[in-house]
């Protein structure tokens, strides 16, 4: 899969965060976003997840089996080829680890045994505790273990090594690695240096303000 | 399909147990507002006869409103919301399955209540029966139609005051058909077919057109 952005425009109250930005993702590429806090990243990364509609421009994927008829895959698919992790981590804190595990295996129609995610994500030990009772770290742990669920080709990660001790980092590295080695394609936005070898990196800069009405 | 849809509705469920607090409320609720009935009217028990049908209606109605804010707030909060857009399941069967959840979760156990609440209204046990029956079928229009609402005011910040001004109107026809069925039963002797059968109709046509509304208020305040 290819992941295309073509002069995408985000505007976040009267802000224009995101100014007519094109990049192309393919197979086992990986982009980087960083900048200051407030420029924009957690902002491209939910748009390109479909939360968020562009004001100008498209974000749009392709198949990449046959570069001469390149086919757009429509938009309503995007949806199932993402992994998001945001600044929330999507768990329900009154249901246990397991509870919460099962549902999202579910929910993803995921193959993979529980038990190895338990197992990859340290959290064998937790798994009868309510999530709320979790450390901030174990609750990133449980969060992050939806990336092995279910084989999907894009991941969206924003700040995903937040409240992690370094093996954890470690193995969000690893697993990161992996999968662009599977041809996975993987936007980060981070603002400690991970371990990924990024092929691509964007540096967003501070908003422009007023010449918003200008553009449409 | 099937798969991911009950494992989302085996999730509401169990979180509706686990959380406990809204069923709890939404029973209280209306155990506390029947019984204020009797004693504001006084002992005339053939008044209290007379508006039965009404007040448990009322009643019913304004206890499941109670609850349906939280239909959607805490998967919003959680971020769990925003993910399920990220599901092989359309976001229409979400809101269908968290609709549904929220009638089994809080719909039927009202519903089963009735009965209690009947004796308080100076209704005899042979007419229970038709209360709960009626109660069970126009239910599900309220909690169907109450999640499109709950869906419509998730991004607000006092949305559990807005539901109710936004929602209510359409609970209206449920209400209408609900009482003339009751009433239909207990007191035109024994014609209420019709009315029963529209208030089937008035919770077919809900879940099947709510879900669509209700996943595009979603998606609208996820933006």
């Amino acid at each position: 899969m290819e992941l295309r952005v073509k002069n995408l425009h985000l505007r976040r109250g009267n802000r224009l965060l995101i100014k007519d930005l094109s990049f192309k993702l393919r197979p086992g590429e990986s982009l980087q976003l960083s900048g200051p806090n407030g420029v924009g990243k957690t902002t491209l990364i939910r748009a390109i997840a479909g939360f968020i509609t562009p004001n100008k421009g498209h974000i749009a994927t392709a198949k990449v089996t046959h570069p001469e008829q390149e086919q757009s895959v429509d938009d309503q698919l995007l949806h199932e080829k993402i992994h998001y992790i945001g600044h929330k981590n999507g768990i329900r804190t009154s249901l246990t680890v397991l509870e919460n595990l099962e549902f999202w295996a579910n929910f993803y129609t995921s193959k993979t045994p529980l038990g190895k995610i338990a197992q990859k994500y340290s959290l064998k030990n937790l798994l009868h505790i309510p999530a709320g009772y979790l450390s901030q770290g174990q609750k990133r742990r449980l969060g992050l273990s939806r990336l092995s669920m279910s084989k999907r080709p894009l991941w969206l990660l924003d700040e995903p090594t937040v409240s992690l001790d370094q093996i954890s980092v470690k193995l969000i590295v690893d697993e990161a690695n992996q999968h662009l080695q599977n041809g996975g394609l993987l936007i980060a936005a981070t603002h400690i240096p991970l371990e990924i070898p990024f092929t691509q990196s964007i540096k967003l800069s501070q908003p422009i303000d007023q010449e918003w009405e200008a553009l449409i | 399909m099937s798969s991911p849809f009950y494992a989302l509705l085996k999730r509401d469920i169990l979180l509706s147990i686990k959380e406990g607090g809204t069923l709890g409320i939404a029973l209280g609720f209306s155990l506390i507002v029947v019984t204020l009935i009797p004693l504001s009217i006084g002992p005339d028990l053939n008044l209290l006869n007379q508006i039965a049908p009404g007040v448990l209606w009322v009643t019913l109605l304004l206890s499941l409103l109670l609850s349906l804010d939280r239909v959607f707030l805490t998967d919003y909060e959680e971020g769990t919301l925003e993910l399920m857009l990220h599901g092989s399941m359309p976001l229409e069967w979400v809101a269908f399955a968290k609709a549904l959840a929220h009638w089994l979760t809080v719909g039927v156990p009202l519903s089963l209540m009735t009965p209690a609440l009947g004796l308080l209204m100076n209704l005899s046990p042979n007419q229970f029966g038709i209360l709960t029956l009626a109660a069970l079928i126009g239910t599900p229009a309220l909690s169907f139609l109450g999640a499109l609402g709950a869906g419509l005011t998730l991004g607000l910040k006092r949305g559990g005051l807005l539901l109710p001004l936004l929602i209510l109107p359409f609970f209206i026809p449920t209400l209408m058909f609900g009482v003339s069925t009751t009433t239909g039963y207990l007191f035109a002797s024994g014609n209420y077919e019709n009315s029963l059968a529209l208030l089937a109709a008035i919770s077919l046509t809900s879940m099947v057109l709510a879900p669509f509304p209700t996943a595009w208020a979603l998606r609208f305040n996820l933006n």
